[in-house]
This record gives C-alpha cells, sequence and structure tokens, in this order.
C-alpha cells in the first residue's frame, strides 16, 4: 500500500468536493488569472464563508481601471474583506485585525502574492493567529514565457535591479556565527547570481554558498533552464554544491533544509527563495520552525510586474498543521 | 585537457572570506608598499581613515592588526608581558558593516532618528559581544572572577562567566530582532523597541569600566576598526559623530575602511559641526608610489602562496615571475599573428596602385621584424620616402645589431637626427601601438600574459592580481607542471583565458552588486567600446587610449544623480581616478581630473594596459548621461573626435612620469 506521509494533492473535477467548506479563503488576486484560478474553481463547489482580498497597492501601477473591475467582478459573491493599504506592512497589520480564530479553516491561495507577502502572512497565521491548519493552494502557470528564446531570462524579471534585504519577521543577527547561503534557483536569467555577489562578495562572512534547483521541474525543460539562466553562479560556487528538491513540494524543500541544517550544525542558515512558490512555502514553513537557526533574505524590487497573457496550469493543494 | 588536481595557490582570494589563521598564513606587509606606520595605525588616538580601491588590502591590514591575529605575536608568555604587549600595541575590534543589514533599516516603518537609534544600538551590541569574546580569550583558563565581577556589575546582571556575560548581549540582540520582526504585524514595535535604547554610549562606557576596574587594563587603548564605511549610508552621520568624540578621556578610537569617494558627507550629529580631516581623522590613502615596490609585493605575496602547497616548494617553483614570463614578447607575438602573410602591406596600395611598383615598396620596406615592417608602413603612409624609410630602416637595424647606435648618435648629432627619431618611435614607445595595428588588420586578438602584464592589469589591486593567478593556476595540470620544472613559463593560451576571465568575473561582479549595477555596466561596455575603436586606427594617430576627462566636472558634482553614478563608479572601482591634476588632452589646455577605465577589462576590450598620456576622450556631461543608459554607438564617436583631432600628429614626443602617465 502506497501511503503518503504529507498531504499535497492535485485539485481535480474528482477530488475538489473532499473538502468541506472554508470560513476563510485568503488571496491577492491581480491581473494574471492564474492569481484567482483555484479561487474561481472552488467557490463553485464549496462553502467559502469569507473572502480576504490582500489589494496591495503596487498590483495598481500597472493595471488599468477596466482591467481592475474585471478581476473583482470575476470574485463574485462570497462575503469579502478587502484589504488596501499605503504599504505591504500597513496591510498586513490590518490583516491581524480580522477576526480569524485559530480553529478556523483557513484557505490561502499563495498564487498572487509576492514571496516575502508570503512569508509575512504565514508568520502571523502561525505566531501571531496561531491558526491550527491551513489549506495552502497554488496554482501553476500553464507556460512560461520567454521573450528570448527558451534558454533565456524568463521576461518578467529581466534584468531588474534589486536590494538585498533581510524579509522582516525573519531577520536573525545571530550570535556570530559563520553563515551558509542557500539559494533557492529561479529561470531568470543571473538573479541568484546577483544575491550572491551582493551577499557573499559585498556583504557578510559566508561559510558555504549551496543553490537548490528544482527538480523535477513543472515541466522536464525547466530544470535545465534554471541551472543554465544561472550558469556563472553554479561555476562560481562550484558544481557539487548543487541540490535538488522537487520543484512544487514544499515539504520536499523542508526535509533538504533539515539535511542541510544537520550538515551544518552551529552555523545561520540564510535562506534566499527565487524560485518557485512552492519552495518559498518550504523555506518559509522550515524557517518558522527554525526562527533562531535561521535567517531569510531576498532580493527586492521596486515593481512587481504581471503578465496577462499567462494562463492557469494545475493547481495543488497543500495540507498544512501548523501547531 | 587533463583534470586539475593540483591545489591552487591562489584559491583563497579575499581577506574578507580569511579566517584570522588564514590572514596571518597569507600576511605579507603593505605598510612599506603604501607608505604606512604600523605603529601610527596600532597607537595613534586620532582616529584614521585608510582608504583604497577595491582590493588594495584594507581589510586584510584591519584583520591584521585587530586582536585575534596580534594575540598570535604574543603566544606563550606570562599574562603580565601580555598585557603589556597591548599596553604597547592596542586591542582592535574587527568589525564589518554589512550591506543588507542597513537594506532592513530603510523598510522600517519609523521616522530617521529612531532608525539611527535602532542602528547604533545594534551596532554597540555587537561591538560589545567582540570586546567580551577578546576578553574571554585573553584571560583563557586564568582566574576571571575579578573581570566577571566587574562585568556583571557594569550590566546589572548576576554574577557569571565571561561567556554567560556574552550570551546575555546575545539575548539583547536577539531581543531586538524579535522586536523588529514583530514590526510586521504590531502598530506598537517602537515603543517597545525604544525602552531597550539607552541613551548612554555602551560601548564608550564599557571601555572606561574596563580601564577603571580591570586591574592593568588602564592603559589599554582600544581600537574599533570599522570595514566597509561606504556601507553605512545614511548612517555616516553616526559614524562620523563617533569619530568626532574620541578624546583622552577614553581608552577609544576608530580606524575606518572606506573605498575612494566613500564619505558621502561629512556630516556629524553635532549640531553644525562637520568632521576635518587632519583635525577630526587622519586620512591615509593605499596608494603606492613606485612601481617596483608594488611589483615586490606582488611577488612576495606569490612566493608565500606557492610555498604553502607542497608540489611548488618541492619543485622551487615558487618565483611567479618565472612561471608566467618576466614580459611580454611583441615581436614573437607580431610574428606569430603575421607568419608569411604580407596582408599589412595591402594598406599602401592606394598609394602605388601599380604592382611593379608595389612590389618593390614591398621588398625595400620587408624585414623579419614584424613590427618595425608595421612601423616603415607607418611613415610612409604618413608622407615618407619609402627609400628613404628603407634606407633608414636597415641603417638602424644595422647599427642596433653592431651596438653602435647610442655611440653613434652621440657623435653625430646632426645626421643622426632621423635615426634618433626612428629608435624613439619604434623600439619602445610605440610597439605596442604598431602590434594593435597588425591584430586590426589580421583580425586577431591581443594576448595578455606574463607577470608584467598581470601587474599593469591588476591596476594597483593586489586582489585583481591574484584573481589573475587564481584563474591561471586553475588550469594547472601534471604535463604543465612537468614544463614548469623544465623552466618553461605557463603558455600565452591559458594566460590570456585567465586574463578574459577575470575580466569579465569583475564586469559582472559590478553589474551585479551595486544597486545601480546595469548602469555601471552599460558605462563600462560603452567606454571599453570606445577605446577599443581607438586602438583598431590603422594610422596609430590615438596610441594606447584608455584615459578620459570630463569636459566640466563639476557640472557633473552639481547634478545630484550624475555625481552618485560618477560616485558609484569610482567605488565599485570601474573607473580609477588619477592621483593628481593635469592637462585634459594634447591641445586641450584645461587642467583636471582623469580618469582610467580599469585596466582589468583590457582583455575584453582589447585595449592597452600601460597609460601613455596624449590625447584622451572629453565627455561631457550629456555623453556620460547617455553611457550609463544605453550603448553608445563607439564607431561614430570615435569618428566624431578623429575629426576634431586632425592637426595632431602621431608620434609627438610625450614625456612619462614614474606611474606611467605624462604631464604633456
Amino acid at each position: 500500500m502506497v501511503q503518503q506521509i504529507y498531504d499535497m494533492e492535485l485539485v481535480t473535477e474528482e477530488n475538489i468536493f473532499d473538502r468541506e467548506a472554508y470560513d476563510y479563503f485568503l488571496l491577492a488576486p491581480n491581473i494574471e488569472r492564474r492569481s484567482r484560478a483555484a479561487f474561481l474553481k472552488l467557490k463553485e463547489n464549496l462553502n467559502i464563508d469569507k473572502t480576504i482580498i490582500m489589494d496591495y497597492k503596487n498590483f495598481h501601477s500597472n493595471i488599468s481601471q477596466e482591467q481592475e473591475d474585471l478581476f473583482y467582478c470575476d470574485l463574485g459573491t462570497p462575503l469579502s474583506t478587502a484589504i488596501r493599504e499605503e504599504t505591504d506592512m500597513a496591510a498586513l497589520r490590518e490583516l491581524t485585525k480580522v477576526n480569524i480564530q485559530k480553529k478556523d479553516r483557513i484557505a490561502f491561495d499563495i498564487t498572487g502574492f509576492s514571496i516575502p507577502n508570503l512569508y509575512r502572512i504565514m508568520m502571523v497565521l502561525k505566531n501571531v493567529i496561531q491558526v491550527e491548519h491551513i489549506d495552502v493552494f497554488y496554482t501553476e502557470p500553464k507556460f512560461y514565457i520567454y521573450e528570448e528564446g527558451y534558454f533565456d531570462a524568463y521576461h518578467n524579471k529581466k534584468k531588474k535591479e534589486r536590494r538585498c534585504a533581510p524579509i522582516q519577521g525573519y531577520c536573525n543577527s545571530g550570535e556570530n556565527e559563520k553563515e551558509i547561503l542557500v539559494i533557492f534557483l529561479g529561470f531568470d536569467g543571473g538573479l541568484a547570481g546577483q544575491v550572491y555577489f551582493s551577499l557573499a562578495e559585498e556583504g557578510q562572512e559566508i561559510l558555504q554558498t549551496l543553490a537548490v534547483n528544482g527538480f523535477p521541474s513543472y515541466t522536464a525543460k525547466l530544470k535545465d533552464v534554471s541551472l543554465f539562466n544561472n550558469e556563472d553562479f553554479i561555476n562560481k560556487i562550484g558544481r557539487e554544491n548543487v541540490r535538488c528538491a522537487v520543484a512544487n513540494n514544499p515539504f520536499d524543500v523542508y526535509n533538504l533544509l533539515c539535511q542541510i541544517l544537520e550538515d551544518y550544525r552551529g552555523t545561520l542558515l540564510n535562506l534566499c527563495t527565487i524560485g518557485s512558490k512552492p519552495m518559498a512555502l518550504g523555506t518559509c514553513l522550515f524557517a518558522l520552525d527554525h526562527l533562531d537557526e535561521v535567517k531569510v533574505t531576498y532580493p527586492f524590487y521596486e515593481k512587481t510586474q504581471f503578465d496577462d497573457k499567462e494562463e492557469p496550469g494545475k493547481i495543488w493543494r497543500y495540507g498544512i498543521n501548523l501547531l | 585537457m587533463a583534470e586539475n588536481i593540483i591545489k591552487n595557490p591562489f584559491s583563497e582570494c579575499t581577506a574578507r572570506d580569511m579566517s584570522y589563521l588564514e590572514v596571518q598564513q597569507y600576511w605579507c606587509s603593505p605598510f612599506r608598499l603604501y607608505d604606512l606606520s604600523e605603529g601610527e595605525l596600532l597607537t595613534c588616538r586620532t582616529p584614521i581613515v585608510i582608504e583604497g580601491i577595491r582590493g588594495t588590502g584594507k581589510t586584510m591590514i584591519m584583520k591584521y592588526l585587530s586582536y585575534f591575529i596580534q594575540k598570535k605575536l604574543c603566544d606563550s608568555v606570562s599574562m603580565e608581558e601580555k598585557l603589556n604587549f597591548f599596553k604597547n600595541r592596542s586591542v582592535g575590534v574587527y568589525f564589518r558593516y554589512k550591506q543588507d543589514f542597513r537594506n532592513l533599516f530603510e523598510e522600517l516603518d519609523c521616522d530617521v532618528v529612531n532608525k539611527e537609534r535602532i542602528f547604533k544600538r545594534y551596532y554597540e551590541l555587537f561591538i560589545v559581544r567582540q570586546i567580551l569574546e577578546i576578553l574571554e580569550d585573553f584571560y583563557g583558563d586564568c582566574d576571571t572572577y575579578t573581570v566577571e565581577k566587574v562585568l556583571c556589575s557594569f550590566f546589572s546582571i548576576e554574577h557569571s562567566s565571561i561567556n554567560g556575560v556574552c550570551q546575555y548581549i546575545n539575548s539583547l540582540i536577539k531581543e531586538m530582532d524579535q522586536i523588529l520582526n514583530s514590526a510586521i504585524y504590531d502598530d506598537g514595535w517602537i515603543n517597545k523597541m525604544m525602552p531597550l535604547i539607552g541613551s548612554r554610549g555602551l560601548v564608550t562606557d564599557l571601555i572606561c569600566t574596563i580601564s577603571n576596574d580591570i586591574p592593568g587594563w588602564e592603559d589599554v587603548l582600544f581600537v574599533i576598526w570599522l570595514d566597509e564605511y561606504e556601507n553605512v549610508g545614511i548612517f555616516q552621520p553616526l559614524i562620523n559623530t563617533l569619530l568626532k568624540q574620541v578624546d583622552d578621556t577614553v581608552n577609544l578610537t576608530y580606524r575606518l575602511g572606506m573605498r575612494p569617494a566613500g564619505m558621502d558627507n561629512n556630516k556629524t550629529n553635532v549640531s553644525a559641526e562637520r568632521l576635518q580631516v587632519d583635525r577630526d581623522f587622519l586620512l591615509r590613502p593605499l596608494n603606492y608610489k613606485r612601481d617596483k615596490d608594488y611589483e615586490e609585493f606582488a611577488v612576495n605575496i606569490s612566493k608565500k602562496r606557492l610555498k604553502s602547497i607542497d608540489i611548488f616548494r618541492e619543485n622551487c617553483l615558487t618565483d611567479i615571475a618565472g612561471i608566467l614570463g618576466e614580459k611580454e614578447d611583441f615581436d614573437e607575438e607580431a610574428a606569430s599573428i603575421v607568419g608569411k602573410g604580407t596582408k599589412h602591406f595591402k594598406l599602401l596600395r592606394e598609394y602605388f596602385p601599380e604592382q611593379n611598383r608595389m612590389q618593390e615598396v614591398i621588398e625595400e620596406l620587408s624585414c623579419d621584424e614584424k613590427l618595425m615592417e608595421m612601423y616603415n608602413i607607418l611613415r610612409v603612409m604618413r608622407g615618407g620616402q619609402y627609400n628613404q624609410i628603407g634606407a633608414l630602416s636597415r641603417k638602424y637595424r644595422e647599427l642596433r645589431d653592431a651596438k653602435q647606435l647610442s655611440s653613434y648618435i652621440k657623435s653625430n648629432p646632426i645626421e643622426s637626427k632621423d635615426i634618433k627619431k626612428y629608435r624613439l618611435d619604434y623600439s619602445g614607445k610605440y610597439r605596442l601601438t604598431l602590434l594593435y595595428i597588425l591584430l586590426t588588420v589580421y583580425g586577431e586578438r591581443k594576448q595578455y600574459y606574463s607577470f608584467n602584464t598581470f601587474l599593469k592589469l591588476s591596476s594597483g589591486s593586489i586582489n585583481d592580481f591574484i584573481s589573475l593567478c587564481r584563474n591561471t593556476f586553475k588550469h594547472m595540470n601534471d604535463s604543465m607542471l612537468e614544463d614548469l620544472k623544465d623552466g618553461k613559463p605557463i603558455c600565452r593560451q591559458i594566460q590570456t583565458f585567465a586574463a578574459v576571465d577575470t575580466a569579465e568575473d569583475q564586469r559582472r561582479k559590478i553589474a551585479m552588486s551595486s544597486n545601480n549595477g546595469n548602469k555601471l555596466y552599460t558605462f563600462i561596455d560603452s567606454m571599453g567600446s570606445i577605446f577599443e575603436e581607438y586602438h583598431r586606427d590603422l594610422w596609430g594617430k590615438y596610441p594606447e587610449t584608455n584615459q578620459f576627462a570630463f569636459a566640466d566636472e563639476n557640472e557633473i558634482r552639481n547634478d545630484s544623480e550624475l555625481n552618485y553614478y560618477l560616485i558609484e563608479l569610482i567605488n565599485s572601482g570601474a573607473i580609477i581616478r588619477k592621483n593628481k591634476r593635469q592637462l585634459k588632452s594634447v591641445g586641450n589646455t584645461a587642467r583636471g581630473e582623469l580618469y582610467l577605465l580599469n585596466r582589468i577589462f583590457a582583455p575584453i576590450y582589447q585595449y592597452s594596459y600601460r597609460t601613455r598620456g596624449g590625447f584622451n576622450p572629453i565627455i561631457s556631461k550629456q555623453n556620460f548621461n547617455l553611457m550609463l543608459h544605453k550603448s553608445i554607438d563607439a564607431k561614430k564617436y570615435v569618428k566624431g573626435n578623429k575629426e576634431e583631432m586632425q592637426q595632431f600628429r602621431m608620434f609627438d614626443f610625450v614625456k612619462e612620469n614614474e606611474d606611467g602617465s605624462t604631464d604633456l
């Protein structure tokens, strides 16, 4: 008998009815259809009591009023709380004021959230509201669009200038121990290298840098795209320092990090996820469980860019106990 | 190529990544090179700012003079002797500013004053933690009851070991981390943070307590070595204030490590007071005066590294100049480019369209030395009579080979005028320019090899020299080792690969490491392409042009955005500002700052690693702005400048300074 030791499943027409209802569905809808895909699929088939829409300000800088109206219209009937604040931090503080209880059944669609906001919200859900269990949803993109060929920069993030900083909520000054930098590779050309140069070359004294590639990846080629686009960086740190974790499996990422922590006991792990959101979820869960041994860094950028041509792909559900 | 199985002696590249043990292992004193006084750095009460471009060894010096290395110089002595040792020197606390740590503060939603208070508290706790670690290490297994009593009383905690006090400091840091972390969901975080931040100067108070209450420490000076001052950004006034407040009442002073132009402003937090050089601090730039000293430094550093690897030490392969080859051989390079070809004579085709006449010209100007052939061709292109040039060339060779050149010139000052000019132009100064013309004609690329070349490419950054060696030695295998044992240097191709790799690494690093990396990259690319284009000039009118000046530098300084980029370019090491003001270019009577595009990029853009002086492109404010944002059409740009420069003759005699520059 095959026993699944973690709760992760593909959301299909058949298993959608396995769930009963959610008290809250938390999402950050934007111009990309996949940011709303899970919600639209679920709301037709099961009972969602309240919807919390995190309406981040920087999403609006790129879209017209017409486009904005369209995705609000899509969301339809469930009672919504829309949180609109000047800053991401202020939005998060508003979220803590919504009356979510620890035993509430919560669905959190991470698709439309930026990685730093994903981390921050998980921190609030686990450590402030002390939610016991959540279902996290993620909708893969159907296609990745490459403007200059498959083995080139993923166009959304091409040549953006980034500023590396700790994600607030996950700062850790440590106890003067050496750091191990763990970078989860993305598809965008050179970003891992940019982080590496910023942190390891110009920043702190790093004892060791490891790269984690998403393998198996969403599609067969993607694992190579991430390696190819980060070739310089991988040459710099040495091929022997590249590890793998399943691209859409946060639990695999969690286990890998447990192993790394074991291998480098007594150091401070500096995690930087520029790979997939499920990988970011895995690193986030690990960080939440090991706040004393981990810090999280992210290459922040000024403006989020969206792709209105992007189609929703597979929808995944991850059941997570936060106790 | 066989797999590399020989350990690379140059793999440990930067002091930043080195443990204190490695710093000690690879240490070569740079004090003579930079004319620095070790005594002054260790004991001077006035703060000192050590200023140097990337890779000049600031971190190495700072780490070396800090406690954890200095203590190794007084191993196995009594406690009293050890204390005396540090009394005569100082106890150095090394601290490095991390850029990402500073970036965190930009995210905080509180006013600048509160940000500064939090930043200062963190800084003080980090320094205090190090001081405690130093005390713990200093006393080792000795009785520390009195010290513990003093420290615990200072922090108002129950009696504990020094390590216990250290853990207490860690708990304070952690508490601050937690409050900072809670800011994402807690509006009141700042009110929780402020009670943790006292108004006293924690570091100053602790040092006063140590001096007053721990026996034997009354005269021990604490020196805080703050590395990467430029990373402090908006908090520079805070550090400036600490420097300003240094006085004789506390045994505490500071040393800052900083890149040129690293000080954004000299403001302090004390009313309108400014930090002043030679009054509040001494400035010690890491510039070497003589090429010879830099060469010697590179040789010594390399020797130490090569000796640390058995295979090189056992085979007496510790002389880097021998391993890389002393100097380039332009004649041999030219011969390998040209081979049996006569393509370079085609430059004369328009002057001698008739086949027979052309053949006669080729015979007249030809010789075994391809650079000399090229020089002869150039003289004809510039209006010389081919038979006269041919005769002059033969006479020059004859006298030179007979070693009678100098005596002939001396005894026939009037008749030898032409020979003298021939020697001046050909024998040293313009050989590289001639080689670049041949490279252009034959569509080949310049090779970058030899110890001398690596020294020049490194532009005074010893770290870049080590990188060049590291990238060369990474190819080392048994067969190359056998060649070295036979006295043959590492082959040119491998050295050239290494030079290109290093250049690309550096360019990529600049592109990636800065907030405006793409703009800096674009500028390097634009400027490099312009120099490349000048080097492709078949008439050799712009020999080895690799410097530039701004048409009006003050106009750039007064434009905050452009001034910011200029500082970033200097700080990142992309360009190097020369030490003294000079005439901007031949024919330009204005004096001003001259800038070098870092020579490390020369292998990418195929420009010379030497600095000749003479013509330098003058960059207007508009063009500077343009070159930061988009690729410039180098051909068009150079063509425009060439038209302006028609009146200047090539091979005008220009006297070189010691550093290779000219004062026109």
